[in-house]
This record gives C-alpha cells, structure tokens and sequence, in this order.
C-alpha cells in the first residue's frame, strides 16, 4: 500500500464521522445530500493529500476541506439557501437502533433542525463548537481572527437559543 | 421540549456515535478523485482545444489555400487572428486562476479566491469577449470581398449566414454565461462579507 494511501486511510478512519456529522447539519439533516458533499469532501482531500505539510493537525485540515466544500456546494445547487425537510425526513437522518431513546432521537432532530435554520456559516461555526474545536482552530479553518470568533459563537448560541426555544418550547 | 444550549455539545457528541458513516469505499473514492481531476482538466482544455483548432484551420486557409491577394484581406487575417490568439490566452489565464481555488485553505481566502476567479470571469465575458468578437467579426468581413471573388454565391451565402447564426448562438452563449456567473458573483461577496462580519 502507498504512503498516500496509507494516510488517506488513516484520515478517512479518523474522521469520517466528523465529517458526515458536520454535512448533515449543513443541510438539515437530509442524508443524501449529506453523503454526497462527504464524498466530494473526500475526492478533495484525496487530490489535496500531496499538499498537506503538516502546518496543521489532519483534523482541522480536513474541517477546511469540509467547510470549503460545503459552502461551494451552495453555489452548485441554489437550493441550499432554503434547505428545508419534513419532521419525517429529519427523523430518518437518525439510526433507529434501540438504545436511542425516543427523547433523544427528538432531541436530536431537533438539533439539526434548528442548526439548519441558522445562516451557512454560523452553522459551520457551531458545528465546530459542539465538535469540541478550540476558538483558535475555528479561527484556523474560517480565516478569521479569534476575537472574531468568540463574538459570532456568542450571537450564534443566542441565535440558536431563541430558534430552539421558539420552535421546540413545549 | 426544554433544551438548554449547554446541553448541546453533549447532544451533539452523543449522536456523533450514531451519524451514519459516509459510507465510502476508499478505493471507489481514489479512483472517483483521479477521474475527477482528469475530467476537470479535459472540460477546462476542451474551450481553449476548440480555439487552437480554429486558429490552425484559419492559418492554414490563410497560407495554403486560399492565398489572398487583397491588403483588406491580409488586414481581416490578421484581426481574426489576433483575436483568437488573445481569446485563448485568457481562457489560459482563466484556467490557471480556477486551479488556484484551494479547497484546503481557510474559508475567508477560499472564498476570496474564488471571487477573483469571477471577477476576472466578468472582464472575460464583458468587455474583453465583446471587443473580441466584434474584431473577429469585423476580420472576417474585411476578408469578405475576395472571398466572394473566389467562391461560389452559394457558397459564399453559406460561410456568411453560418458565420451570423453562429455568432448569434456565441452571443446568446456567452450572455447565459454572463448571467450565472454574476450570480455566483453576488453570492461569493455575499458569503465573502458574511465570514468577515462580526
């Protein structure tokens, strides 16, 4: 097996699910959409492999590729601005296994709904956030200075506050 | 249901276990990346191999054939000829610019990059392929007299109303063209804009 391929594996074991998570949150939850941008995410990095050098870790390399073809996928289909699913569809985004309770599962889809609601890159933005990314990583990937990001983090959290609180308040 | 924002993260990491995979065969995905990078390459050069050949075919008309005599026809070649020549060096140029677009930098420069490949799209598809055209035209019909000295009617009638009903499909062409990427303009400088904000 070639390094190249080696490592691609090695990237694509790591943070797969990364990845995926992050595209269906970007279109609310719709599965193929989601599995088509994480695919194109992964031609990407595949034909950017040579040009990694290391300057940052694979993860927050891959959440530029991630980021970039999310927002590229706007301008590939115009649909994107008004990204809207059922509640049927939202649930299907989900693994049905029975050890997701149903309130979970709710909880969940209620999540990628009110995320979806969200302008594309405060979505991007949040996403990482409840990835665990550091400000300074965010700052990395979006090209923004960390101030910057803590001050969007902040309007983003009340933005998604209100929407959850407006949506799902019962 | 009563959600608190903080609970997010802990939401969002519990159901990371349960995100479907992509679902991605790593062997089907190399080989989709290298087919992909092949097929860019032949759609960019396909425009700019369509244009050399015109260049060619013209050139060789020009010497080998059809031997003009008259100075508007020599001036009409050379028009035509530089336009074309002009033509595929922005297509080039284009063409550079769009593989400069790097999905692995930031967002903010990402972006940036792609609005300078559509503004240099807009000065390609307004000013520069107007004057272009036009001068083409222009080269061709300066050529027109002696063409019509050497060929048929019939003939002559052919190559000028094909020459104006594939003008006019360039023209029609090219403002679809036009159209489109000044929406995918607007968007970027909105996106551009959106990053930066605070």
């Amino acid at each position: 097996m070639s390094a190249k391929l080696s490592l691609f594996n090695q990237i694509y074991a790591a943070h797969n699910q990364m990845v995926m998570q992050l595209c269906l949150g970007f279109v609310n939850g719709d599965r193929s959409k989601a599995k088509d941008i994480s695919q194109e995410v992964f031609v990407s990095t595949w034909n950017s492999l040579d040009r990694f050098k290391g300057e940052s870790s694979h993860k927050t390399w891959l959440y530029r590729i991630t980021v970039n073809t999310c927002l590229k996928s706007l301008r590939d289909s115009k649909q994107s601005k008004n990204i809207s699913i059922d509640v049927e569809q939202r649930a299907d985004l989900l693994h049905h296994d029975d050890s997701t309770s149903h309130v979970q599962e709710s909880a969940l889809s209620a999540l990628y709904a009110s995320i979806g609601q969200l302008p594309e890159v405060d979505r991007l933005i949040i996403m990482m956030v409840l990835d665990d990314a550091e400000y300074s990583q965010i700052a990395d990937v979006m090209g923004i200075s960390e101030v910057n990001v803590r001050v969007k983090v902040h309007r983003i959290k009340q933005t998604l506050k209100k929407i959850m609180q407006n949506e799902y308040a019962d | 249901m009563n959600m608190q924002i903080d609970n997010l993260k802990e939401l969002w990491n519990k159901a990371k276990a349960e995100v479907p995979s992509a679902d991605v065969d790593v062997p089907a995905i190399v080989s989709k990346a290298k087919s992909k990078r092949r097929s860019s390459i032949v759609a960019h050069s396909l425009n700019i191999t369509i244009l050399a050949a015109t260049l060619v075919v013209i050139t060789l008309y020009y010497f080998l054939v059809m031997r003009y005599r008259f100075l508007l026809s020599h001036v009409g070649f050379g028009i035509m000829f530089v336009s074309l020549a002009l033509r595929i060096a922005l297509e080039v140029i284009s063409m550079i610019r769009a593989y400069s677009i790097d999905m692995t930098d930031t967002a903010l420069r990402n972006t940036e990059q792609a609005v300078l490949f559509f503004k240099q799209r807009k000065r390609i598809h307004g000013l520069y392929t107007i004057a272009i055209v036009a001068s083409y035209m222009i080269g061709f019909a300066l050529m027109g007299p002696e063409i019509y000295n050497n060929l048929p009617l019939y003939l002559f009638a052919g190559i000028y109303l094909f020459f104006v009903v594939g003008a006019y499909i360039l023209i029609v062409k090219i403002r679809s063209g036009i159209r489109k990427e000044m929406n995918d303009l607007e968007d970027l400088l909105a996106l551009r804009d959106e990053i930066r904000k605070e």
